[in-house]
């Protein structure tokens, strides 16, 4: 940990409006951090002496009267604005009103080796039986190899929803802790409490991987809100989408139908029974709005399930 | 052999665990299955923390001069059952830290109220044992939640602090992630312990 080095940039000449940054740093140097910003922003860089490197960085100054820097703090080397971008695009506010994606509430369960260990463990204890402390032992063994036993699916996972309406296509992400938004997404997260404090972190050591990643403590739900260049259409003759996994639709009249998996191109399944759908999805629309709701075969990368919920305003 | 059995209660000739122990098993796997009425009951509520409610109710539990001595092999189980119930938290998003504030002083309460329990079952200190433990373990914190909760009606202090002092309660406490620093039932579980132990220690001197 080398010590502060007080390499201070002043960037008067930057306009205090959110946008985003290209930052042209050069080595030795570890990480920078931006000052002045209402989002704390930090970029991991690793360069070697005599390496440089340009990168994008979200900027979100506190207000015009103050005055934006940056602040060096690990290494030696030099960092300069090359340029300033315009932020994304603003998420309208009939998104906003939109209920917020929740991963589905599958029960968690035990991987098979999980179980596998823990019959062995038990098994191992009870042959154990006759010299009592060794039993103990053995359970204890066990018991240190199913905590460390590492996790096979991610204990929280992204979920995101690409709404679609009047205001056009948009995905929304939602993640806990940790989530890596889409390139287009809005450079100033929501959090859920609101006013939970978060941090950008910028990992430039991958020149090729652009890869920023917005972190808060584990019980902090982070929203992401980016416009997709994505044409959705959904309609009884066809699916001009994506294949879906699986398919709802209500009616202008509020009837709910399962179709089961849809094709790309094919038409509309007949509605079969079952199919229960997550309580948030089938919130959100006005009475007399046709509403399509489907789960994606794929997710978009950053996210480990995804949906389209398209709500076409009622007629009249 | 009555002498035997007060030198090495461990060493008693029942060859397997408290039967006591194979329900708590039951109950605890039946906890960790994915079906959807144990999550509609206990929702994110960390399953370490019921499964460990169980083992320390199971282990701790008075036993009579005849019941098995192998409460190391029941502890031995438990152990089990807690690493499968931390990987299951895990899996649902717990963070390591939150785990670890309930499995050690599940540990504790494990060793020392299970070997209480083993030390006083062949002692003349077990009636006083099963009455601490009585009182201290399960007695108060139901005594409290009957006329809190049932009954409605308000609490003197006393009891309130002596329901505090409960392992079972602060294992309860921490399924819902409201348990304080464990301190208080740490020493009730040091108090059961010791009794035991000093009773057992006086009469392997008295009998040698």
């Amino acid at each position: 940990m080398s010590p502060l080095l007080s390499v201070l940039f002043a960037l008067a000449a930057l306009p205090a409006v959110d946008g985003v940054l290209e930052l042209r740093l050069e080595g030795p140097l570890e990480s920078v951090s931006l000052d002045g910003v209402r989002v704390p922003t930090r970029v991991i860089a690793d360069l070697a002496p005599a390496e440089s490197l340009k990168v994008r960085v979200p900027w979100l100054p506190v207000d015009a009267g103050t005055e934006p820097a940056l602040r060096l703090i690990q290494g030696q080397g030099g960092a300069r604005v090359e340029s300033v971008q315009a932020a994304p695009r603003a998420a309208p506010a009939a998104l906003a009103r939109r209920p917020l994606p929740r991963p589905i509430q599958r029960p968690a369960r035990i991987s098979a080796v999980g179980w596998w260990l823990f019959i062995g463990g038990l098994l191992g204890v009870m042959a154990a039986r006759r010299r009592p402390m060794g039993a103990a032992a053995i359970g204890a063994l066990f018991s240190v190899v199913l905590c460390a036993l590492p996790l096979t699916m991610p204990a929280r996972p992204v979920v995101a929803v690409l709404e679609v309406g009047s205001f056009g296509a948009w995905w929304v992400q939602v993640g806990r802790g940790s989530l890596e938004p889409m390139p287009s997404a809005e450079l100033e997260l929501e959090t859920r409490p609101s006013g939970a404090s978060w941090e950008w972190v910028v990992d430039a050591r991958d020149p090729v991987a652009r890869s920023w990643v917005a972190q808060a403590g584990e019980a902090t739900t982070l929203v992401a809100r980016s416009s997709s260049p994505s044409e959705v259409s959904l309609s009884e003759a066809q699916n001009s989408f994506q294949p879906l996994e699986e398919l709802w639709r209500r009616t202008a009249a509020g009837e709910w139908s399962w179709h089961g998996s849809w094709a790309e191109g094919a038409p509309l399944p007949p509605a079969q029974e079952g199919g229960l759908l997550p309580t948030w999805l089938r919130s959100g629309a006005s009475p007399g709005a046709e509403v399509w709701v489907g789960r994606l075969l794929e997710a978009p990368a950053g996210a480990q399930e995804a949906w389209v919920r398209v709500i076409l305003p009622g007629k009249g | 052999m009555e002498i035997q059995e007060r030198a090495e209660p461990l060493e008693a000739r029942v060859g397997r665990p408290p039967w006591l122990c194979l329900l708590a098993l039951a109950a605890s796997v039946a906890l960790m299955l994915p079906l959807d009425v144990v999550e509609a009951s206990l929702g994110e509520a960390p399953r370490l923390a019921w499964c460990g409610l169980l083992w320390v109710a199971a282990l701790s539990l008075p036993q009579s001069r005849e019941g098995s001595a192998r409460w190391s092999v029941g502890l031995g189980l438990g152990l089990c059952v807690l690493g499968l119930a931390a990987h299951l938290d895990r899996s649902r998003g717990a963070s390591v830290e939150e785990l670890w504030y309930i499995a050690w002083p599940s540990l504790l309460f494990a060793v020392l109220l299970g070997g209480a329990a083993a030390r006083a079952r062949t002692t003349d200190a077990a009636a006083r044992h099963a009455l601490l433990w009585l009182a201290f373990v399960p007695g108060a914190p139901l005594l409290s939640h009957a006329l809190g909760i049932w009954g409605g009606a308000s609490l003197p202090r006393w009891l309130e602090f002596l329901s505090e002092l409960s392992p079972l309660r602060w294992l309860a406490a921490s399924a819902v992630g409201e348990a304080p620093m464990p301190w208080l039932p740490l020493g009730v579980a040091v108090l059961l312990f010791s009794v035991a132990a000093t009773a057992q220690a006086t009469e392997g001197e008295g009998s040698a």
